[in-house]
């Protein structure tokens, strides 16, 4: 597992009390955590700093632009995981998550150490393919 | 087949008494009219050739008496020409009064057949509103349930990050004041217990609200309930049931989904268990009948009220204190996706049976 110290995460979500506690347990890590409630605003986030975030944590249902948005704005970044954390999720909604290039899909409520773990398994670095 | 012979019989004496009376009367009262009557009566009773027969010992009575009267005619064959006159009114009276009554018979039945028909189908009409309605109901309950999902999730899920930071900052200053700080954390245990709770309680309302699609195929239901119930067993001995099968090895396999119909059996089996606090006996058979299979499970528990049995199959309606009320309606659910039907007939005190008619794979109707 990776240390999530001084790793930026850009965490998205319309609900101020969610995303509020989701920056306190990624701050708790040691994380640089960039917490944004009004999903418009993703886009300049992402783009103003594309090598900034290590990693995109966002809500699936949101108001006028969906966590599928930022998944395919992120997805046309390199190297950079999104983790889908959604209050209505069921298989349909992960799959089509993972099939868009979601690193993993949580269902809330999580817990905080699920949560890391996720966080942690999304910022390791890739396993080394042996050669031959 | 009664009724004819007494009508015979009756019509017979009649048509005696008739030819004593004109015997007696000495023909100077005009009766022979009233010989129609035991003719007709045979006719309509005993059918055709009673008619005929009865017809023509009526036309004997007459003569007889006429002979026996020693009226003079002109010719010794005239009496004779009028009996024969006579047996042939009678004849054709007879022969239409008959047809009318056949006729008469056909229209009825044909009547009855239509009513029968009508009644079918407007039974059927009104199995189908009530299908629609539920359905939309269903639909209704499935998008809200979504939706209070949506909103309840949001906050569940702050609460449960901001737990378990309250656990972390626990864990680093416990080295102090040991003894409170584990009671927070005990604390901090039911309310995460608390969170899994609602989550669970939220799970089954999506679930009902969003049944996936059945994946159906040639099942044994024997086969199904000999696996399943197997598991069921050491809950059935904590509760003190006694379980009783009887399956039909020769039942065909129904066209259904494992799983979904396994839940719909359970949710059945719960709610008997549930109805057997003290314990007793669990029945579940299963046999064919006609084209479907029939599943019944039956309880000895404390049976059901007829408004706790009218209200059965409506969601939300539960008489438990820790029920959604959604379970026998999942239940009709399934069965109903599955082209069956359920009914439950239940007695106060003595207990319930709910019977799951389903209908059996194709090309397994025989």
């Amino acid at each position: 597992m990776s240390n999530l110290r001084n790793k930026s995460v850009l965490v998205v979500d319309d609900d101020p009390g969610m995303l509020r506690a989701m920056t306190r347990v990624l701050s708790k890590e040691g994380m640089r955590v960039t917490g944004v409630s009004d999903p418009t605003v993703v886009v300049a986030k992402l783009m103003e700093s594309e090598s900034r975030f290590d990693l995109v944590i966002t809500d699936l249902r949101m108001p006028m632009f969906s966590g599928r948005g930022v998944l395919a704005l992120a997805s046309a970044l390199p190297k950079l995981p999104v983790i889908i954390i959604t209050a209505f999720g069921g298989p349909d909604a992960e799959a089509q998550a993972i099939q868009l290039g979601a690193f993993a899909f949580l269902e809330k409520p999580v817990a905080a150490a699920e949560l890391i773990d996720v966080v942690k398994r999304a910022l390791a670095p890739p396993p080394l393919i042996p050669e031959g | 087949m009664g009724s004819k012979i007494l009508a015979t019989v009756a019509a017979i004496a009649l048509a005696i008494v008739l030819g004593g009376i004109d015997y007696l009367t000495g023909r100077e009262w005009a009766i022979s009219a009233f010989y129609l009557l035991p003719t007709c009566i045979a006719a309509w009773v005993a059918g055709r050739w009673t008619g005929f027969a009865v017809g023509a010992l009526c036309a004997a009575a007459w003569l007889i008496s006429d002979l026996l009267n020693g009226a003079t005619y002109q010719s010794p064959l005239i009496p004779i020409w009028n009996g024969i006159m006579l047996f042939a009114f009678f004849l054709v009276v007879v022969w239409l009064l008959t047809a009318f009554r056949t006729s008469h018979y056909y229209l009825e039945q044909t009547v009855e057949r239509r009513t029968a028909a009508l009644r079918a189908e407007i039974e059927e009409r009104k199995r189908l509103e009530h299908a629609k309605i539920q359905a939309e109901r269903l639909a209704l309950v499935g998008s809200m349930a979504a939706q209070v999902a949506h909103e309840i999730r949001n906050p569940l899920g702050s609460i449960s990050l901001n737990l378990d930071l309250i656990g972390g900052e626990l864990n680093d200053a416990a080295n102090s004041e040991a003894r409170s700080f584990e009671e927070c954390r005990v604390l901090l245990r039911e309310m995460r217990s608390q969170v899994v709770r609602i989550h669970q309680v939220l799970q089954e309302y999506l679930q009902f609200g969003r049944m996936p699609k059945s994946e159906r195929a040639a099942l044994s239901l024997k086969g199904l309930f000999e696996e399943k119930l197997s598991f069921l067993q050491p809950l059935l001995n904590d509760k003190h049931v006694h379980l009783r099968k009887a399956f039909d090895a020769d039942l065909p396999p129904v066209d259904g989904d494992p799983e979904q119909l396994w839940e719909a059996f359970l949710n059945v089996i719960r709610n008997a268990v549930d109805a057997m606090p003290d314990g007793g006996n669990l029945t579940v058979n299963t046999k064919k009948n006609g084209t479907t299979a029939l599943v019944s499970i039956s309880d000895d528990g404390r049976g059901m009220t007829h408004e706790e049995a009218r209200n059965l199959f409506v969601p939300f309606f539960t008489t438990k204190s820790d029920g959604t009320g959604l379970g026998l309606a999942h239940t009709q659910q399934i069965v109903n996706e599955h082209g069956g039907k359920i009914d439950c007939t239940t007695s106060l005190g003595k207990g319930s049976t709910f019977s799951i008619e389903l209908p059996l794979a194709v090309g397994c109707v025989t």
